[in-house]
């Protein structure tokens, strides 16, 4: 792959405009590809429990959950914020396939190699 | 080798079979099955590295990348039989040191893993450590940087031991050596053990 791309995504149903679009973009990234990673913060690690995203559907989208699955099936990575996903008290035994619990130190390597960036 | 290093052995065994014929993540160069398990060991079972490329990332050279890598493999049955099958699969004897890393005139400055886990009858082993710290439930950047004043407070060589419960530890921790250069000698969730490098 030619290079990095980061996507990181802050919201869940709170924006579902937004972590639609993150999933797009990401998308068109790994279509490209660069070695993607879409990092999950926030409310965004709400997106990482299998079902949560079953209802999210925006208009002129595909929805969010198709969305993430191409994602992860073209070879992109989830990584998903450690102690904001504590402070849910989510499951970590119900995580969406190509999720990984990580902490701040493996966001950092990733991003070392000068990888561009985009929020939502 | 009890069930758990056999299942384990298998399980490298499988992987490194899936990774036949792979290019380096890095430079797309081929990598032969003794990087596949270096990757392993280096933390880049996903994106696996040539010995040149895994070194950069370790930020070391490559034979002293190289050398790491085979002392962490030495004590482990486990990878000793992937290392094995490796070595059957190119075509070089279970006692000799390969050729794809030790090439040319090059002198050995380590044993091969065989050779070790022969003469010693190497089990494996709970590192010895230092120090050690409970490091609970703390993660993301409390937990390395604290990790990193800890670290400071050892000499050159010495190990800290840490539990670490946190799940973001296992991807963390490795992550955090790689980029910093102290050596992962051993990571067992939630049981890690980090050497301090050379200031």
């Amino acid at each position: 792959m030619a290079g990095k791309f980061c996507v990181s995504l802050t919201c869940a149903k709170d924006n579902t405009d937004k972590a639609t679009v993150a999933f797009v973009i990401a998308n068109a990234a790994v279509a490209s590809d660069k070695d993607t990673l879409v990092f999950l913060s926030i409310e965004g690690v709400r997106v990482s429990q299998k079902g949560y995203t079953d209802d999210v559907h925006e208009s002129g989208f595909a929805p969010l959950k198709d969305l993430m699955a191409s994602f992860v099936k073209a070879g992109g990575k989830i990584f998903v914020c450690s102690p904001c996903f504590k402070k849910r008290t989510l499951d970590e035994n119900n995580l969406v396939e190509g999720a990984t619990i990580v902490g701040g130190a493996k966001l950092v390597e990733f991003l070392s190699d000068n990888a561009p960036s985009v929020s939502y | 080798m009890d069930q758990n290093d056999s299942n384990r052995a298998s399980e490298l065994v499988e992987l490194l079979t899936s990774l036949r014929g792979c290019m380096c993540f890095s430079c797309m160069n081929p990598i032969c099955s003794h990087e596949g398990l270096m990757s392993v060991v280096a933390g880049f079972k996903d994106e696996p590295r040539c010995c040149d490329c895994l070194a950069k990332a370790m930020k070391t050279g490559r034979a002293n990348a190289r050398d790491r890598m085979v002392s962490f493999i030495q004590g482990r049955p486990c990878f000793v039989t992937a290392w094995n099958w490796a070595s059957d699969q190119e075509g070089f004897g279970k006692s000799a040191l390969p050729r794809c890393l030790w090439p040319g005139t090059e002198t050995p400055t380590v044993a091969s893993p065989v050779e070790i886990l022969e003469s010693k009858s190497v089990t494996q082993e709970t590192p010895q450590h230092d120090q050690f710290w409970d490091a609970g439930e703390m993660g993301c950047g409390d937990l390395v940087l604290e990790l990193r004043v800890r670290l400071r407070e050892l000499k050159a060589g010495q190990i800290l031991k840490i539990a670490a419960r946190d799940p973001g530890a296992p991807e963390d921790l490795p992550a955090w050596c790689r980029m910093t250069g102290h050596s992962l000698v051993s990571a067992k969730h939630p049981e890690y053990f980090i050497q301090r490098k050379e200031n």
